[in-house]
């Protein structure tokens, strides 16, 4: 797999020693006639001027030449953003530097496995991951991750961008472990709103119509009750648009890991499952995991967890209502990748949770002619995803995703220099500019309050809104309470379709979750070397539990109030 | 202490009653050298052999076409397949011990008509020979590459390249050196493009206990050289490159 190793890599370049006075000085310069041509045809526009660009090229050039010849391996998910690095700057690299890259694309489910295998068999299968900051509590405790602290001061430091500049990037604390240690440096980042169709909220005869039917003006929901009403006011009152059915809702329900992630990334939070305190809630988090300083003590109710409280519970009911009610018939057979272009086939009124990796997709009128204007505007918003019946103020407001570049031990200290070169090259000032316009997944302050992004606002549906204001830190990925990521993921595919599908009842199916993840945490907690690992709390009565203040939170009379809606104007306040 | 030991007992126990129960199925299609003609040996059969045995459980194994093993060991009890490429798609349906292997897809040429490669999407307009219902094809088309040639044995794809009749050959970087060695024609891999983690899938009912008995066998293959032997006596004559290099 590694095509050519140091020992190869040494019988070719010791021919040419011969011609060694005159070698480095033409390399140089013919690597800097292809950093010329990548910065002027490909890295523009950038928040660097041009020689500020040539002069971080530079630097890479003289840091590769110890690799030069080597052929790296690294593995990321599918999104339009790593199939730009993969296509384009894994090129780029190549002719600046002679470091051929072997940049993967796949399933994130699959990188998941990947990064699993290699840490537990002790494979070399890739030298660097760009993986979901969700594991930082999986990294943290394995100590199987480099800590690029450390890495940056010790052993990488010939080989760490002086430019760099990592007070620039917004996600840090996101990859940073309890113990203030940097494990991951943030490639992509992508937040999950909510997403509707600004067109059709604005028209009278909508309005009006609402209005008489439940009361209140139809506009952005700030909660689950108005969310719910507008769903069954398109799917149900509307029904028709321009001779086209149209639905409230979307979302999936096929069996598929990638069910998992969408459940635990956002139901639980927005429902209010967890406790006040961010990044995810302590010491209940928006997994249902209790923790007790960094141990974690259980997911159900019986052990102080929230996992099937009854928050959970209401999670997972709308889910199913709203799925088998207001979304297309075909959504409960979708999954990650079928659904996420359905929004832009122009039949879709609103989705709670919307990942803004598909904004490019949703913004490109090839793509999705059904919600882009003649004049390249979407017709759609983004804004924050409304709030479950149980969620308090000082609880997060999202999800958001940090793919991050993460650097295992048992890579050789070679390849994962000439990896780590690749990594910072791929967020460099010279290319983070483009690569953000291209992808609309940005890393940077200096590209979110760029002239570039600051006169494209329009274009982009709310994105830069919330990237240029403090929502970029409310809204957090899966935390630390989560101590094996890859281990306790499946509890959430084996359980949430069992509803959809098996009929089993809300209830029954996060009785089950709570408990797979409970004989996980017992397991780990036997697990050797693993740092804070979990201790289960002796199980006792769940009133006990509901009776305490903050969660599990006991079950609310009504579950649905009066519906409240507010003015685009009015939820952008949320991000303040 | 005493937690850990009462857990290593309850798993003896359980895996005992499983093993004293269950005679496993496993199911394979030829697929040299992973799976010889005949289903009786190869680099994957060789491998879970061992896992079955250091586990101390009961198999036999039996060929079919893929499609329908495949089937079979989702909808039958004790029955697995061998060796599956592990994916996303198929994840909830099955259970697994992974990885018997780690095997990658790549482009190959023609020696006498090499196609510098930097990156897999300079491929994207160029002719490309894959095997019909492959990994390689459900790849490269899903993301949009135009000019995919389906054949449906790897051997005329090594015919048709050796031909100059496309450009490039889709396929497994032990896969490709293998049928080109049987077609006797020489070929360079240009670029590789994705790992695969091949595993045992087994029916989504099969004990927990057996699962982690298998594999911790095979962890214990894997740490103690087995596989890398395995592999080794099986790739020794095949130009491969570095491919074995995970296993260092």
């Amino acid at each position: 797999m590694l095509k050519l190793n140091n020992k190869n890599r040494r019988k070719k370049i010791l021919p040419l020693v011969f011609f060694s006075s005159m070698l480095p000085a033409m390399t140089l310069q013919a690597d800097m006639k292809a950093a010329e041509k990548w910065v002027d045809q490909e890295f523009q526009p950038s928040t660097l001027k041009r020689q500020q660009q040539l002069d971080e090229m530079k630097w890479f050039v003289e840091a590769a030449k110890p690799f030069k010849g080597y052929e790296i391996k690294v593995v990321s998910e599918g999104i339009d953003t790593h199939w730009y690095e993969a296509s384009v700057l894994a090129k780029a690299f190549h002719e600046i530097t002679g470091i051929k890259v072997i940049h993967e694309i796949t399933g994130e489910d699959d990188v998941v496995k990947k990064i699993q295998t290699q840490t537990d068999m002790d494979l070399k299968l890739y030298d660097a991951y760009i993986n979901d900051s969700d594991l930082i509590g999986t990294h943290y405790r394995s100590q199987k991750v480099v800590s690029l602290t450390q890495y940056m001061k010790g052993e990488g430091k010939d080989v760490t961008l002086p430019t760099l500049d990592l007070d620039d990037f917004i996600g840090l604390s996101f990859t940073t472990g309890p113990d203030g240690e940097l494990y991951q440096l943030p490639d992509q980042q992508f937040a999950n709103l909510y997403w509707y169709r600004a067109d059709w909220f604005a028209r009278d005869d909508f309005k009006k119509k609402f209005k008489s039917i439940y009361g209140y003006e139809l506009d952005i929901p700030q909660d689950w009750s108005a969310y719910e009403d507008i769903a069954e006011f398109f799917t149900v009152h509307v029904k028709e648009i321009d001779g086209k059915k149209v639905y409230g809702h979307m979302d999936y329900g096929r069996k598929d890991p990638s069910i998992g992630w969408r459940f635990s990334d956002a139901w639980l939070s927005m429902a209010g499952a967890g406790d006040k305190g961010l990044p995810n809630g302590l010491p209940v988090d928006e997994w249902g995991i209790r923790v007790d300083g960094c141990v974690p003590v259980g997911a159900s109710v019986s052990r102080g967890g929230a996992a099937n409280g009854p928050a959970a519970v209401y999670a997972l009911t709308k889910f199913d209502e709203w799925l088998k009610k207001y979304a297309p018939p075909e959504a409960a057979e979708m999954d990650f990748s079928t659904a996420g272009a359905v929004p832009g086939q122009g039949n879709i009124a609103q989705q709670i949770f919307w990942y803004t990796a598909f904004t490019a997709a949703l913004s490109d009128p090839k793509v999705s002619p059904g919600v882009v204007d003649a004049d390249g505007k979407p017709k759609w918003r983004m804004a924050p995803s409304p709030k479950g019946v149980y969620w308090e103020k000082g609880m997060k407001l999202g999800y958001q995703d940090a793919g991050s570049w993460t650097f295992l031990k048992n890579t050789p200290p070679d390849r994962r220099k000439a990896a780590w070169l690749y990594a910072q090259f791929l967020v460099s000032k010279t290319t983070s500019l483009k690569k953000t316009i291209v992808g609309l997944t940005p890393i940077r302050k200096s590209d979110i309050n760029s002239a570039y992004m600051n006169e494209n606002k329009a274009k982009y549906g709310g994105l830069i809104e919330f990237y240029q204001s403090k929502a970029r830190e409310l809204w957090t990925p899966t935390g630390t309470n989560v101590p094996d990521y890859p281990l306790l993921s499946p509890a959430w595919w084996r359980t949430v379709p069992t509803v959809v599908k098996e009929g089993k009842s809300p209830q029954q199916a996060m009785d089950d979750l709570a408990a797979y993840l409970d004989t996980n945490l017992e397991k780990l907690s036997q697990k050797e070397g693993l740092r804070c690992a979990p201790k289960l709390n002796e199980p006792k009565d769940p009133e006990y539990w509901l009776s305490q203040p903050g969660a599990p939170k006991a079950k609310l009379a009504d579950e649905k109030p009066q519906g409240k809606t507010y003015s685009f104007d009015a939820a952008l306040k949320q991000y303040e | 202490m005493m937690k850990a030991l009462n857990a290593i007992i309850v798993t003896l126990l359980m895996t005992f009653s499983a093993s004293s129960w269950s005679q496993y199925v496993i199911l394979t299609s030829a697929a040299p050298p992973f799976v010889s003609e005949d289903g009786k040996s190869g680099i994957s059969v060789d491998i879970v052999k061992e896992i079955f045995k250091r586990s101390n459980q009961k198999y036999e194994f039996k060929t079919m076409p893929l499609a329908r093993a495949l089937d079979q060991a989702a909808n039958k009890a004790n029955h697995c397949v061998l060796p599956v490429q592990r994916s996303q798609e198929k994840e909830t349906t099955y259970r697994w011990i992974s990885p018997v292997l780690v095997t990658q897809s790549a482009l190959f040429s023609n020696s006498d008509a090499p196609v510098p490669l930097s990156v897999l999407t300079d491929a994207r307009d160029m002719s490309i020979g894959v095997l019909r219902g492959s990994d390689e094809e459900q790849y490269l088309k899903g993301n949009g590459f135009p000019k995919i040639q389906e054949a449906n044995d790897e051997l005329n794809n090594a015919k048709k390249l050796g031909s100059k009749r496309m450009q490039l050959w889709a396929t497994d970087s032990i896969l490709g050196p293998y049928y080109a060695k049987k077609a006797g024609i020489s070929v360079k891999q240009e670029v590789a493009f994705r790992s695969t983690l091949r595993a045992l899938a087994c029916h989504i009912d099969m004990p927990e206990s057996v699962v982690e008995s298998l594999s911790n066998s095979l962890k214990s293959m894997y740490s103690d050289g087995t596989v890398k032997k395995i592999f080794t006596e099986y790739t020794k004559d095949l130009e491969i490159g570095d491919l074995g290099l995970f296993l260092e």
